[in-house]
């Protein structure tokens, strides 16, 4: 159990920090790693990644919040309710709609993203804390975008951070530091109902959820720590990385199904 | 009293670090002190049988977790009533509500996320 204990908190450290880093919940690293590593079934997995999750969210945001500039909290509030709307719709729909056909265009606009977040990251922004106004159609085409980002978060049980942070930088012009900030500040609220279920059906596992808390936590307050250091360049390239990763798991998945 | 940005974004992200810290703390120690004690936790409840009280306190830090950022959700709706900011209030009270829905639905065993 002591192993098990050691290991789970230094996955926790990693994933925190990457979380943080690129205002994602941290599961992407935290899910395969108690899956691979510490041999946890996947259930399990998935409900550990969610209090990845969560205190990925609390811990960074609250650095980030504290320190003042790098989250938008109205904003924050306003496309979580459209990202939340869109996951419930996305929960209740699955199983309605064709899967492999969704998971083929997501992998398609996670590349289109990936490819446009490289194209913009030689230019440094001119701040990290204040983006330029945009026009009320481009915050309508926002606010469906999140919809349709927590739709395809429901129904694939992918995160939001990955959808939502393009969807920040990219459409409502925030900087890549300030929309990373606002997606962890976001996340936390959208991975509550979801844990609630893993509980009520006793699917999550204490032994290593405490543990993995407690690292992500760590990792995430490190890596906020850090973040406003690195240059916004360096962070983009690896964002478009993951997204790279994540698309080509989507249309791997995707075109094994057709 | 109208309160500045900055010092609302202190006060949530204080919010923010301190329930996570203490939900973290709890329920990672309860977990160690279990695994010294050789004790396992096993399913829930928590609150019945051998080592209760540490086994409780397991689940209480991550409940703890989980509810720090709804409290800072609420909080800052409290705050927008406060001022008067009837499109913030009916924004908080929007998702305040479709999280509920999500919570019902996942406790049906509707998949939600």
């Amino acid at each position: 159990m002591g192993s098990i204990i050691v290991t789970t908190v230094a996955g926790g450290v990693l994933a925190g920090f990457v979380g943080a880093m690129m205002g994602l919940g941290g599961g992407i690293v935290a899910v395969p790693f108690l899956n691979l590593v510490v041999g946890i079934p996947m259930h399990y997995a998935a409900a550990a990644g969610l209090i990845s999750t969560l205190s990925v969210s609390c811990g960074a945001a609250g650095r980030y919040l504290r320190r003042g500039g790098l989250v938008d909290i109205r904003l924050a509030f306003q496309v979580e309710l459209f990202a939340a709307a869109g996951g419930l719709v996305g929960g209740i729909t699955v199983g309605w709609l064709a899967g492999p056909v969704l998971q083929i265009l997501f992998a398609a606009t996670m590349l289109y993203g990936a490819l446009h977040m490289v194209r913009t990251a030689r230019r440094e922004p001119k701040s990290d804390v204040s983006g330029s106004p945009v026009s009320g159609g481009r915050r309508l085409l926002a606010y469906g975008l999140c919809f349709f980002a927590g739709v395809l978060s429901g129904l694939l049980g992918i995160g939001g951070g990955i959808v939502v942070v393009p969807v920040l930088h990219l459409v409502l012009a925030l900087p890549f530091k300030s929309a990373t900030a606002t997606s962890n500040f976001m996340m936390g609220l959208t991975a509550v109902p979801a844990l609630c279920g893993y509980v009520f059906r006793n699917q999550l596992d204490l032994t290593v959820a405490g543990p993995l808390a407690a690292g992500v936590l760590l990792g995430a307050m490190l890596g906020a720590r850090l973040m406003p250091s690195v240059r916004t360049p360096v962070l983009k390239f690896i964002f478009a990385a993951v997204l790279l990763v994540v698309a080509a798991e989507m249309a791997r998945k995707g075109l094994a199904a057709c | 009293m109208l309160r500045s940005p900055q010092k609302t974004a202190h006060f949530l992200g204080t919010i923010l670090v301190t329930g996570s810290v203490a939900g973290v703390v709890l329920s990672a120690g309860a977990v160690v002190a279990l695994a010294l004690l050789g004790v396992d936790i096993g399913p829930w409840p928590l609150w019945v049988g051998e080592h209760a009280l540490l086994r409780s306190a397991a689940g209480a830090g991550i409940v703890l977790l989980a509810v720090t950022p709804v409290a800072t959700l609420v909080l800052f709706g409290i705050q927008a009533v406060r001022e008067g900011r009837g499109r913030t209030i009916l924004t908080v009270v929007g998702l305040f509500l479709i999280i509920a829905c999500a919570v019902i639905l996942n406790l049906l065993g509707v998949r939600s996320s």
